[in-house]
């Protein structure tokens, strides 16, 4: 007849001995080898602790209505400008040239957030004039929520120059996000919540390019407007205004934070563990060798049933 | 009875409160009384009608008026007794008819707009002009058969065109060829109305907008001030801005008309205030008036605040140098047997105009900023002949530049006090001083300055910068062509020393319990250490609970109680 396993199950031996003996040194340096050496070979292979992680989203930005302009209307440098701004509008005398400004910004997908502002401008200018090249500042606040509460005002800055003058400057492109350090993973983030220019102040210095710019570089966290093809229409009609069209997409970021300590430790603990299970089982067949064959003297003793003779 | 006045007119109905009419004739000692009248019973009341609908005409109506002023006649009433005419009543009637109709007209071929919160759709929201074919509108009803033809393919699509919305994938209704063998069993079983579209158009409830930014009125508002401080503008008598103007990106132009004549042609104009506390108590201006025929103008303005006359010797830092602030040297005086020392500065070139040598001007040294200047020398072949000469021109050149003999090592030092200053050391390189033909040798057209600094200390957060030694080397040169270039270079050289960096390792064992030290950056160090904690105390739960403190209780008992039996 032929012979089958029918059933199986494990008997468990003990193995004691008293504390003053090598069994007890064995046991404290396999468990020592067993439990950190993971460490050391997960620390080694290099990325133990993530020190930054990145998440996704689409920011709240809102268009502050805060404007200014720079245009040059003749090849020896001869300006003509308009902004938002009171205190500046009153100090360019002759050079302020009112444009008639319409701005809309929309969400085109209905999620709540705007996508696109859509500013069109255009400047009176005299027949004797033309626009050689273009400088545009506009003012945004720029809000995420998912991570951090990030509460900021931006800009976007563009500038295009030809050597012909033109009739028209198409602009269309994204409002991105530069970091130079990893935003915090939560908490309120307001350092940036100040104007970019301080439209109450009666100076020029506050008006000028060359300030508000390198002011605003300063910031760890700013927005840039990328727009790789500005389009330059040339031949103005006399008579007719020059024209400035800018698309702005508010596009969705990739933006990188400082983890939390939870989420440190998990990504740590994921690979420790995952090493941990290989010098288990290697230490528990080492363990099992030594104390089946007695290399060690300890005392066994089994618990299961004796067969009854 | 003939009336020797007479009221023009003779009766008026009065609609409002006031009424107008003249009194003709003998107004002479004429007194006016008013007093109400009741119709006495010899009054027969008399109302005319006309039965006739008022409102416009439309299609094919007959009871209506065919144009705006619809009635236009005279008519008389005659009151007769019998056949005698006892009083007569012209009545001129000029009637126009209603354009607004009092009731509203309910046609057969009224279009029922649906309940916008269950239909998904506007009856034709694209249907913009009345009575005719909108383009690219397929549900307009205006359109002919032939103008639909015309553009049914690019009809406007979704809800806008009037078109039903496309039935979702998801949807039962919608089995295709291509969907999965198990569609009926996942797929969504939902009224045809119920779709995203539902109440694109619903007139329904309010609410009230958030706050938008949005473009606004201007408004202009300078804060008065009643003293100044630091950073305030200035005001003139009548709270005006006082403004000179500014050179910048694009801003070249007067704000304010100042106190400029006009005849001559200003071209410099320098203000100087003097201010004492917070109010400023003089004020002078410099006009420089020449006489100019020129194309292009420029002019120069400057203002200047003092609180006093006299301008004592600047330092560059307090105590040690300031970044940007001219080195400051010195010549010893040789007349006292004591220390003194008479302060410079240590120069370079800097060109103007055309870039030569002979009118180019001096520039001090800025600490911490590295420089490098030059000029032109004009030399013809034969200054190359007279090597000698040449030298001595070049070399007096150069020399010109550093006249001290001493650079001070703070940025204020004590011209009486020996340690302030430390000693020029200058050195040549030995190069090849041969005379050629067509080439002189040994022309000192290049000279080196290196500084070098120490950060001694550091008060309240900034670094002091002391300059510990200071090195001027002339570089000769022997170049065959005809023009030398002479150089005026600046190095500054600062000691600093490394120690153990994270970053230049491959692993850095720091690093090792990263959350809990000071490079983790995510969350605040007392707040990393607590949750720290945390873990070690699960941590030691589950050993507690786990089989490495039954080994150990186990080993105490034993131990224990071998004790115990030993007595």
């Amino acid at each position: 007849m032929a012979f089958y396993e029918v059933y199986s199950h494990p008997v468990l031996i003990r193995y004691k001995a008293s504390v003053c003996t090598s069994a007890t040194v064995f046991l404290v340096v396999v468990v020592c080898l067993t439990y950190i050496s993971p460490l050391l070979v997960a620390f080694r292979s290099q990325g133990f602790w993530i020190q930054r992680n990145t998440y996704e989203e689409q920011a709240v930005v809102r268009f502050q209505y805060e404007t200014l302009l720079v245009v040059a209307t003749g090849a020896n440098g001869d300006h003509v400008a308009w902004s938002t701004f009171p205190h500046l509008n009153n100090m360019l005398g002759e050079k302020l040239r009112i444009p008639a400004v319409s701005v809309r910004e929309e969400d085109q997908n209905q999620d709540g957030k705007l996508d696109r502002l859509i500013f069109q401008m255009q400047l009176p200018l005299k027949d004797e004039e033309n626009v050689y090249s273009v400088q545009l500042l506009l003012i945004f606040s720029y809000q995420l929520f998912t991570k951090s509460t990030v509460v900021m005002q931006s800009l976007a800055y563009m500038q295009h120059s030809s050597p012909v003058p033109g009739a028209k400057l198409f602009i269309s492109g994204d409002l991105r996000l530069q970091q130079r350090t990893p935003l915090p993973h939560r908490g309120l983030f307001n350092i940036y919540n100040v104007s970019v220019i301080d439209g109450s102040s009666p100076f020029a210095s506050a008006y000028d390019l060359d300030n508000i710019v390198r002011r605003y570089q300063e910031r760890n966290l700013t927005t840039v407007l990328s727009c790789p093809i500005p389009v330059w229409t040339t031949g103005r009609a006399a008579r007719s205004p020059f024209q400035l069209i800018a698309e702005i997409h508010y596009p969705v970021e990739v933006i990188s934070y400082y983890p939390g300590f939870w989420e440190t430790i998990k990504f740590a603990w994921i690979q420790y563990v995952s090493i941990l299970l290989i010098f288990l089982w290697v230490f528990e067949r080492i363990q099992t060798f030594v104390f089946q064959n007695q290399v060690l003297t300890t005392v066994p003793i089994t618990t299961g049933k004796p067969h009854q003779q | 009875m003939s009336l020797s006045s007479v009221f023009q007119p003779s009766s008026i109905i009065a609609t409002g409160p006031r009424i107008t009419a003249f009194l003709l004739g003998n107004i002479k000692d004429v007194s006016l009384n008013v007093r109400t009248v009741f119709p006495s019973n010899n009054a027969l009341r008399v109302n005319l009608q006309l039965n006739k609908s008022l409102h416009l005409c439309g299609d094919n109506e007959t009871d209506c008026c065919p144009k705006p002023l619809c009635v236009l006649e005279s008519l008389q009433v005659s009151a007769c007794v019998g056949n005698t005419v006892q009083a007569s009543l012209l009545i001129q009637a000029k009637i126009h008819a209603h354009l607004i109709s009092a009731f509203p007209r309910t046609g057969n071929n009224q279009t029922v707009i649906p309940n916008q919160v269950y239909e998904p759709l506007g009856s034709c929201p694209c249907d913009l002009t009345a009575r005719t074919c909108d383009i690219r509108c397929c549900c307009d009803k205006d359109c002919s058969p032939e103008e639909l033809k015309l553009f049914q393919s690019h009809c406007h699509p979704g809800p806008f065109g009037g078109q039903r919305p496309p039935v979702p994938d998801y949807h039962c209704s919608a089995r295709r060829d291509n969907s999965p063998d198990w569609f009926p069993f996942l797929c969504v079983i939902s009224p045809p109305e119920n779709n995203p579209y539902l109440g694109l158009f619903y007139n329904g409830d309010k609410i009230i907008p958030k706050p938008r930014p949005s473009f606004q009125i201007p408004v202009l508002s300078e804060p008065v001030f009643n003293i100044y401080r630091q950073g305030n503008p200035i005001f003139t008598l009548d709270d005006q801005l006082f403004t000179i103007p500014q050179v910048c990106l694009f801003l070249c132009s007067f704000y304010q008309n100042q106190s400029l004549v006009c005849d001559k042609v200003t071209l410099a104009l320098d203000y100087t205030f003097y201010w004492k506390r917070n109010h400023i108590t003089n004020g002078t201006a410099l006009f420089s008036n020449q006489f100019v025929f020129a194309v292009k103008l420029t002019t120069r303005y400057s203002a200047v605040f003092l609180t006093r006359d006299y301008v004592g010797e600047s330092n560059s830092g307090n105590p040690g140098y300031q970044v940007g602030k001219p080195v400051i040297a010195g010549i010893e005086r040789t007349q006292n047997t004591a220390f003194s020392v008479q302060r410079t500065s240590i120069n370079l070139w800097k060109p103007v105009h055309d870039g030569l040598c002979f009118t180019a001007e001096k520039q001090p040294v800025l600490f911490a900023m590295n420089s490098t200047s030059g000029c032109h020398l004009h030399v013809s072949l034969q200054n190359l002949t007279q090597c000698d000469l040449l030298r001595a021109t070049v070399g007096s050149l150069q020399t010109n530049l550093i006249t001290a003999t001493y650079v001070a090592k703070k940025g204020n030092p004590n011209s009486e006090k020996e340690a302030d200053w430390v000693k020029i050391r200058y050195m040549n390189s030995s190069t090849s001083l041969e005379d050629g033909d067509g080439s002189c040798g040994g022309i000192p057209s290049h000279i080196h300055i290196s500084i070098w600094s120490l950060v001694t200390e550091t008060t309240e957060e900034t670094a002091q910068s002391n300059i510990q030694a200071i090195q001027v080397r002339y570089v000769y040169r022997s170049p065959n062509h005809a023009a030398y270039l002479l150089y005026s270079l600046f190095l500054r050289f600062q000691i600093n020393f490394t120690e153990y960096d994270c970053n230049k390792n491959d692993v850095c064992w720091p690093h090792l319990a990263f959350p809990l030290t000071k490079y983790y950056t995510g969350e605040p160090h007392s707040q990393a250490l607590a949750k720290g904690l945390i873990l070690l105390f699960f941590f030691i739960a589950a050993s507690l609970l786990g089989t490495p403190w039954r080994q150990i209780r186990q080993a105490w008992n034993s131990s224990s109680r071998a004790v115990i039996r030993d007595y």
